[in-house]
């Protein structure tokens, strides 16, 4: 099953993440970030927006052996994940992925739990987060939530530093680099989470970018 | 521990048909927290000033704010000054407020505090949250600065807790959790605020409004923030709210454009949603 989780956590998985920077693009493009600058960058990113996102990771593993609530528990989960993103290009971003992310696995792997996680969320009109699906399907492989957790660490920020690459002068050997020091930090998150407490997170630079990417004159990225 | 102060302040809007107007009643008014009157304002709304005697958040002291704006009635909240979060004794608990905001049907509340300034030293936690029914108002805006500027204190607190939590018909809408320990994580991160030292959160909402009329107003208050934003100096944004809202987000390197600037969104954002001029409380921003 770790196998299999290892298909889906990989960066070309075909969900669409290509296609999103998460107001990165806002950043590169207004000077804040650059190549130099960019391993603090995602190290804090890490800290604050994969320390939350990895916690809605893990309570979506942790739901999925929950056999008598799982359908209001799923939905409350995203719900939450629609309030907390309150950038509305980074918040469809996230549900545009999640979605096809269910949905991919529920292709791949004929589950009830995911198929009711699908029909739950468009019946109520919820979103599928992609942290919270990463979560639902690593459970549902039964894969261990730290193993989980990691996994979607990996992906999303292989996602962003692959934007990156094409928003700034960064190689394949450089990039590499970069997500290999990062690792350790991915460890630390996930060492640091707490089951039963709120994840805190303060971005501004990251959340006011992403609320002015849609006024960019020329975008690579939906988000 | 004992907390030192435990304050509490209850007030309750009601819009009263044969006055014509909202009327407020002090359900409990435990010191430090207090407020004097309220004012007659424009549309029929309760206009009030909080005021805390103490003259701001002493570490230890546990404060309760509660405020129910019922059904078509209209309340303008403000501070008489800037929220000065004092020093933390080492043996005291960190401060700590509890914001509790409920509007009914078709009311509205509008909470324009001045900014928060947490102190060299200060730990702080702050925790808002409103419930919303339908057809129910907000415009809330929130600015932290940095510090006592004036004697270059920047980001010498111990801890400033933010949460936040905006439900509109039960469903959540805005939630917000951040926890700023500047000494063991610096504010200064590019993922935090960079180059910038002050920050502003704008919520505007109104319960029920389809989505395409909150996209507009994305659109027009969009156009504002890039007239209003200044690279290097002060940088805003705008969006829709996953339903019956939208947030406007602001850093800067100084507090008044950001004053200055909340104005705007707000004049705009009441102009749109409820073809009324918006009158600040009382001073220049």
């Amino acid at each position: 099953m770790w196998l299999r989780l290892i298909q889906l956590a990989d960066s070309a998985v075909p969900i669409g993440a290509a296609a999103h920077s998460f107001g990165l693009e806002t950043l590169v493009e207004d000077g804040t970030i650059n190549v130099p600058l960019l391993s603090a960058f995602l190290g804090d990113y890490l800290r604050e927006t994969g320390m939350l996102e990895v916690s809605y990771c893990l309570m979506a593993h942790a739901s999925a052996s929950n056999d008598e609530g799982f359908t209001s528990v799923w939905l409350a989960l995203n719900m939450r994940l629609d309030a907390l993103k309150t950038a509305r290009e980074s918040r469809a971003a996230s549900t545009s992925l999640g979605r096809r992310f269910v949905q991919l696995a529920a292709d791949l792997e004929d589950d009830a739990r995911l198929r009711e996680a699908l029909k739950a969320a468009k019946a109520e009109g919820v979103g599928i987060h992609h942290s919270a699906a990463f979560g639902l399907v690593g459970g549902v492989l039964g894969v261990d939530a730290r193993r989980t957790g990691l996994a979607y660490l990996n992906q999303s920020i292989t996602g962003l530093v692959s934007a990156c690459q094409r928003l700034m002068p960064l190689g394949q050997t450089a990039a590499s680099q970069m997500l290999w020091r990062l690792k350790p930090i991915m460890i630390e998150v996930i060492n640091q989470y707490k089951e039963g407490t709120h994840a805190v997170a303060f971005t501004p630079m990251v959340d006011v970018a992403s609320l002015r990417h849609p006024a960019l004159n020329t975008r690579l990225f939906i988000s | 521990m004992k907390y030192r102060v435990e304050g509490r302040l209850s007030l309750d809007f009601n819009y009263e048909l044969a006055a014509q107007r909202t009327i407020m009643r002090v359900l409990k008014a435990q010191p430090p927290l207090k407020v004097v009157r309220a004012f007659e304002a424009e549309y029929g709304a309760a206009l009030v000033h909080l005021h805390n005697v103490s003259g701001g958040v002493l570490g230890g002291d546990h404060l309760v704010l509660q405020a129910h704006v019922g059904e078509g009635a209209r309340a303008q909240i403000t501070t008489t000054s800037a929220t000065r979060i004092y020093r933390n004794r080492v043996d005291m608990p960190p401060s700590y407020q509890l914001n509790e905001l409920s509007v009914a049907e078709n009311g509205l509340l509008e909470l324009l505090p001045d900014p928060l300034i947490p102190f060299a030293q200060s730990a702080y936690q702050q925790r808002t949250s409103v419930k919303l029914a339908d057809g129910a108002g907000l415009f809330w805006w929130e600015t932290v600065a940095p510090g006592r500027e004036a004697r270059d204190e920047c980001f010498d607190y111990d801890l400033l807790g933010l949460e936040v939590d905006i439900e509109a018909n039960g469903r959540p809408i805005a939630l917000e959790y951040a926890r700023l320990e500047p000494k063991l994580r610096s504010l200064s991160s590019l993922a935090r605020l960079g180059a910038y030292r002050y920050f502003s959160t704008f919520y505007i909402c109104k319960v029920g409004l389809p989505a395409a009329q909150w996209t507009a107003l994305e659109a027009e208050l969009g156009q504002l923030a890039g007239n209003l934003t200044r690279e290097n100096e002060i940088l805003w944004g705008v969006s829709t709210l996953v339903r019956d809202g939208l947030v406007v987000r602001g850093v800067s390197c100084d507090g008044r454009s950001l004053s200055s600037g909340l104005l705007a969104f707000w004049k705009a954002a009441k102009l749109a949603l409820y073809g009324q001029i918006a009158t600040p409380p009382r001073k220049v921003y």
